[in-house]
């Protein structure tokens, strides 16, 4: 139970941990140093107090009393004072030296912003990716933190790098560092602590220091920016927790509650993942703001907060519309409403506007807004076997806030009912009866101008595939087009399937790949699974886990990555999968800019950016202005980058070179400001190329 | 002590029909007026002609809460004290059995992360205000200073009862507000933490423990200054500043601090209610306050008041040392000057607390050289304790034991605050457990030697004797728990384990195991010195007026003294004279040489001081010379 391992070293007196920065040697030498000065006098005084009490020892009361001993010796009172006086002068100047070192970062440093809040760090890094209990930081270059707080006192403390700063709200403090010591292979990451006691969660103020190789770190920066997920988890008390996930590895992002008193039924999150949606069985509604989510720049709040509603039934599912001006609410007596949002505000605000924009028989399991053709569609599965799809009609408002109308084009009546349901786009559905599954297909016509969607049973894959009740179903795709389903069941399990399509992505079969066992023996329960591109998040019932596995596209199989942490046992998950600025940032470059500007230094039309050489962001342009005269811009920042594509003519650039280029950039009034900081975002990391796999596998099909 | 042999019997014991016959005449019971202060009309002696000894000097409770004795102020206050001092323990005890797991979940159901935050602030508060600060000088320094200078009492008796009143209300209110509000702050108030807590009463809060802090703060004030008049108005004749008791060099030097710091921590608290009640920004960032600044004013004050502690330690120290050695004080002058050095020097070394907190690089310099100049003066008064046992006569009893004690942990204290003064090793240990265990290494040398002083001055107070083996296992039971608590402290602290965490990394654990096991035997210590204490004063043998043979004024006078501690002014002699003293074994205790002479019925100075003021006058003089 204890770990007895550090006892040699502590007996060797050897037991400061991990030398891993370059103050790190210069603070164990005086370390070291005072030590064993001290283990001297101390052992000294000790001794002779010992030697002394035994030797002098009084026995008897009535022993005579020492006379004639001396009470004064002036030249040991300087010899007492003198030694200690230079030895610690010495001390004094020793450390002083060192540590005025601490204080003089080197020009060449990378800088990486920090941001303390009551209970948790935010590190923002120089493309504008962030992270949270994790902190990576460059090998052999200096590292320069500038710290901030929003709250209290709070301090900035790595033991291997020996260093520690206090950050205080209302002024910039820093901290610089040169990691010197790997992490990785055998190295473990460097624990990093909150060191100024800043109330309930001090202790949890804490995560670890990863030290990359520079292509390793350029590489997680890279990945920080744009692998972006969110798990919003609702504890079986109704208590909400925000974690975002990265690489499989999970950071609490902020907590919440108040709004349901057991697990909600149904949650949703938005599509930009910066909001969510969640019912419970006694139609109550919360809207949590995550904000800050698909905008790594901004504020993200210690804790959620909710707009509360109420509807007449009980809550099922949800289906949000992109840009999150209304929701579809569906209820446990099959009933769809329509509601409004505005979630913009500091305020976030959802409203009923039509309490019954259809009906269904059986509880809604499932609510999917798909698009086709330029038009809206609703999908909407119940318990019942019903699968219809309704086409979004005019708008309804009430009170300044609208949403659209139901009108059905669609209807399959499936011969059993459903347990749950899952969707992929527009075309698959996976859904359960008992412990069976089965597969259907949506065809659209091909002429979009015109005639309803049909939806059929696939008739061959209709499969028993669990010992139990399924409670889950979903379907996922790589970004290679391999299509999986996933289900869940109280048989305590879950299963993988390949699912085969043809060259016109009709389904033909199903092979189950793989099968898992919940995390917690005996007889266990998969309470809810979510899927989450290439991961797969599973919760045994009433345990406080969430299992993370990474699927293998290729074989189908999956493997245990780790497990997420709630704060206590969890009813619920919903994930969302957003987009970073930097992702946005380089989608809007593929739209708007590269047809005329290259990456590389590829001529094209106009200038290229010229990524080999460390693209435009902090290079040197030569322009001309409108009256002809010339400046050097130097280096290219935010404001020459938002000029240029506002008022393009305002200052013609040289390119950096290679021209004469035609003409002048039209402007692109058309981008709003947060397309423009999006592509400032993507400027400033080099620019990137994010992995170009996240699009189209999301499990929700956008 | 041994008891008397039996060969002794032949002398007449105390108060035994043969010696008091001699006196022949009972006092008139009569109430005597001197001065502000009234006795209480309770026959006289018979035998000394002195008044009863100030425990039976009136009676009921009224006697004790009413009066102006500084003897009885001195005896309530440690009570109090020691009440405090168990109530903290219980607290540090409770917490650190919640980190014998690392455990979030298992210790979620004992001690909850708040909880344990408002344990540690408790402790902290407690033991600081309430315990280390008043400790020695309201106790020990009430009872034996004005008996040290040779005094009837302090110079403001009804000021000194006021500081109690002050103390005990302030105390009660403190401690009531903490607990019942729920205060997490620590007990440094750290802003803006504390006027923003979670707690949406959190101004409430802060402002009624602040108001807490701000009453004791003034009972200290008030005692500092009556000590200080009192040793510079009511020394007896011949005693020259340098030939006052080391204890009383230190005890001055601590009113210093008290009365000149003191009243920054009021002024701190002030502005920290003005900004909480009236929201003025003086602190807090939202209103444009700095919390940098608060971090000045705090250890403007609160860096002088760990000298408040730790010089009356060292004050008696020196008396333990000198009085157990019976060896003269070796380097009086340069161990009462380095008193008065690190009184002075701690007032300029307040920002060591702050090397971390964004200061200025330069500030941090100056306050780094500053701090280890007082390494010195502590130094110093090491060296020549040692050098006082060196050829003494040293008796092992349960003060020696705590002296002893208190230099092994003394030296770990002072020795490790060199790590914590050198800027670039401090960057790393600041804020780290390893601070944590040095300033309990300092805090704790002052329980030890507080202890030390109580079983020194236990038959002074008590008129009982303790028993011997009883304290001498207390005081090794607290000495084994104490370095077994915070010696790995020190280990895990270098090692990067944060101070004030509720959760911690299951490497530390091995660490927090053995520091709680040291905590339990510490509290089991103190347990049986409480035991001691109470065998004593239930069947203690009767204290001579001289058990130790201490040659300072206390000594002279009966044990328990009486009311006005002296019936006539005594001269002063070198309070370190021991040679002058002698065993007697009739007494079981020490009595001066010519008394030894002048025959077996003047065992107690105090009986030879009024019989020879009586029948012959000269042989005072014999006696005082």
């Amino acid at each position: 139970m204890i770990d007895l391992s550090g006892l040699p070293s502590l007996l060797m007196m050897q037991w400061l941990p991990e030398e891993a920065s370059s103050f790190a040697p210069d603070v164990d030498w005086v370390f070291w140093f005072i030590m064993w000065l001290s283990v001297f006098f101390f052992v000294l005084i000790v001794a002779l107090m010992v030697w002394f009490a035994l030797k002098y020892r009084r026995v008897n009361p009535g022993d005579p009393f020492p006379e004639n001993v001396s009470s004064h010796s002036t030249a040991l009172e300087l010899t007492w004072s003198i030694i200690p006086s230079i030895l610690i002068l010495f001390i004094f100047w020793w450390g002083f030296k060192a540590w005025i070192d601490m204080y003089t970062p080197p020009t060449n440093a990378e800088h990486i912003g920090v941001r303390a809040s009551k209970w948790q760090w935010e590190f923002t890094y120089s493309n504008g990716a962030t992270s949270s209990t994790e902190l990576y930081v460059p090998y052999e270059k200096p590292v320069v933190l500038t710290m901030r707080s929003d709250d209290v006192l709070h301090a900035f403390y790595v033991p291997a790098f020996r260093t520690k700063q206090d950050v205080v709200p209302g002024r910039y403090t820093r901290l610089w560092f040169k990691p010197t010591k790997l992490t990785g292979n055998g190295q473990d990451p460097y624990r990093f602590y909150c060191a100024e006691y800043c109330g309930t969660g001090h202790s949890i103020m804490k995560g670890h220091v990863h030290v990359l190789a520079p292509e390793a770190y350029k590489e997680q920066l890279a990945m920080l920016a744009s692998d972006v997920t969110r798990v919003l988890v609702a504890g079986n008390d109704g208590s909400m927790q925000v974690q975002r996930v990265q690489a499989g590895k999970a950071e609490v992002r902020g907590s919440g509650g108040g709004v349901h008193g057991a697990a909600p039924t149904a949650m949703r999150m938005s599509p930009d993942t910066s909001w969510a949606l969640t019912g419970d069985a006694e139609g109550k509604i919360g809207l949590w703001a995550l904000t800050g989510l698909s905008k790594a720049t901004t504020a993200e709040p210690a804790t959620l907060g909710h707009g509360d509603a109420k509807a007449d039934n009980g809550v099922t599912a949800f289906a949000i519309s992109d840009r999150s001006e209304y929701a579809f609410v569906g209820h446990t007596n099959g009933s769809i409403s329509a509601w409004g949002l505005a979630v913009a505000g500091a305020a976030p605000m959802i409203k009923q506007v039509l309490a019954n924009a259809a009906q269904q028989g059986g509880a809604i399991l499932n609510l999917e807004l798909l698009r086709n053709g330029g038009k809206d569609y609703l999908l909407a599965i119940s318990a019942d076997g019903t699968i219809r799809i309704y086409r979004l009609g005019t708008s309804t408002e009430v009170s300044g806030i609208s949403a659209p109308t139901l009108e059905q084009v669609a209807e399959l009546k499936h011969t059993s009912a459903f347990s749950c349901a899952g969707t992929l786009g527009k075309q698959y559905i996976l859904a359960a009866s008992g412990n069976a599954a089965a597969l259907f297909g949506i065809s659209w016509p091909v002429n979009s101008g015109g005639g309803a969607p049909a939806i059929s049973h696939v008739a061959a894959c209709s499969f028993a595939t669990h010992t139990g009740p399924i409670n889950t179903c979903r379907l996922l795709m790589s970004s290679g087009g391999a299509i999986f389903g996933v289900t869940a069941s109280n048989d305590g399990t879950f299963k993988v399937w390949r699912v085969d399509v043809d060259a016109n992505g009709a389904i033909t079969g199903a092979t189950e790949t793989d099968s898992v066992v919940g995390t917690s023996p005996g007889p266990v329960q998969v309470a809810e699974l979510t899927v989450d591109s290439r991961y797969v998040l599973a919760v045994t019932a009433g345990s406080t886990d969430i299992a993370v596995y990474e699927l293998d596209f290729s074989s189908g199989k999956t493997s245990a990555r780790g497990t997420i942490v709630a704060a206590g046992a969890i009813g619920r998950l919903a994930v969302g999968r957003g987009k970073s600025p930097i992702q946005s940032g380089y989608e809007l470059y593929l739209a708007k800019c590269s047809t005329c500007h290259s990456l590389e230094g590829k001529a094209m039309a106009c200038p290229p950016f010229h990524r080999e050489s460390g693209g435009l962001w902090g290079s040197t342009r030569n322009v001309r202005n409108k009256d002809g005269s010339t400046v050097t811009i130097n280096p290219v920042g935010e404001d020459y980058i938002r000029q240029s594509i506002l008022m393009p003519d305002s200052q013609i650039s040289d390119g950096g070179g290679g021209g004469p280029w035609p003409g002048t950039m039209s402007n692109f009034n058309e981008l709003t400001p947060r397309d423009i900081d999006d592509l400032i975002a993507w400027f400033r990391t080099g620019p990137v190329v994010p992995n170009a796999g996240t699009p189209g596998t999301d499990a929700t099909g956008k | 002590m041994t008891p008397p042999p039996e060969s002794a019997a032949a002398l007449p014991a105390p108060g035994s029909p043969e010696a008091s016959g001699s006196s022949g005449a009972t006092a008139p019971a009569a109430s005597v007026a001197v001065g502000d202060l009234s006795l209480p009309a309770t026959p006289y002696d018979a035998v000394t002609g002195a008044g009863p000894n100030f425990l039976k000097a009136g009676s009921g409770i009224g006697s004790w809460l009413l009066t102006l004795d500084h003897k009885r102020i001195g005896i309530m206050y440690l009570v109090c004290i020691m009440a405090a001092m168990a109530l903290g323990g219980f607290f540090a005890i409770m917490f650190r059995t919640a980190h014998l797991s690392p455990d979030q979940g298992l210790k979620a159901g004992l001690v909850t992360a708040d909880f344990y935050n408002q344990l540690f602030t408790l402790h902290g508060a407690v033991m600081v205000f309430l315990v280390i600060i008043p400790g020695v000088p309201a106790s020990l320094g009430n009872f034996v200073l004005p008996l040290m200078v040779g005094a009837k009492d302090v110079a403001f008796p009804r000021l000194n009862l006021t500081s109690f009143y002050l103390w005990l209300a302030g105390a009660l209110f403190f401690v009531t507000s903490i607990i019942v509000t729920g205060l997490d702050t620590g007990w440094t108030f750290y802003t803006p933490y504390s006027t923003r807590t979670a707690n949406t009463h959190a101004a409430v809060v802060v402002v009624l423990a602040t108001t807490g802090a701000f009453i004791l703060g003034f009972s200290s004030i008030f005692t500092g200054m009556n000590f200080m008049v009192t040793i510079h108005k009511l020394r007896a004749p011949g005693m020259t500043w340098f030939r006052m008791p080391a204890f009383l060099w230190g005890i001055y030097a601590t009113a210093l601090i008290q009365v000149l710091a003191t009243p920054v921590l009021a002024i701190t608290l002030l502005l920290l209610i003005a900004e909480n009640t009236m929201q003025i920004g003086i602190f807090n960032p939202a209103l444009g306050g700095d919390p940098v600044l608060f971090q000045h004013f705090f250890w403007f004050y609160s860096h002088p008041a760990v000298y408040i502690m730790i010089l009356p330690a060292m004050a008696v120290m020196s008396e333990l040392i000198a009085v157990h050695s019976h060896k003269h004080l070796f380097g009086y002058k340069f161990i009462v000057m380095s008193s008065v050095a690190i009184a002075i020097l701690g007032f300029l070394v307040w920002g060591h607390h702050m090397f971390t907190s964004g200061q200025s690089n330069l500030l941090s310099t100056i306050f780094s050289a500053l701090t280890f100049l007082i390494a010195i003066p502590s130094a110093i008064k090491v060296f020549n304790w040692l050098t006082t046992m060196y050829k003494g006569s040293i008796s092992l009893n349960t003060p020696c034991l705590y002296a002893i004690a208190f230099m092994f942990i003394f030296t770990i204290g002072g020795l490790t605050g060199l790590f914590l003064s050198t800027l670039n090793t401090d960057i790393h240990l600041h804020d780290t457990y390893f601070v944590v265990a040095h300033f309990h290494y300092v805090m704790a040398g002052t329980i030890f030697a507080l202890f030390g002083g109580i079983y020194h001055w236990w038959p002074k107070m008590t008129g009982k004797m303790y028993h011997e083996n009883s304290g001498r296992l207390a005081c090794a039971l607290m000495f084994i728990g104490f370095n077994l608590t915070f010696l790995p402290q020190f280990v895990m602290g270098s090692q990067g384990m944060p101070r004030r965490y509720w959760q911690y990394d299951e490497v530390f654990q091995i660490y927090h195991v053995a520091s709680t096991i040291g905590s339990w035997i510490m509290g089991l210590g103190v347990l049986v010195m409480f035991w001691s204490f109470f065998r004593s004063l239930t069947g203690g043998r009767k204290a001579p007026a001289n058990p130790w043979g201490g040659a300072s004024m206390e000594w002279r006078c009966a044990s328990p003294p009486p009311h006005f501690n002296f019936d006539e002014t005594p001269k002063e002699a070198d309070p370190y004279a021991f040679t002058q003293l002698v065993y007697d074994p009739v007494e079981g205790g020490y009595i001066h040489r010519a008394d030894f002479k002048a025959g077996a019925k003047y065992r107690n100075k105090t009986v030879a001081v009024t019989r020879s003021a009586v029948e012959t006058p000269s042989s005072t003089e014999g006696k005082e010379g």
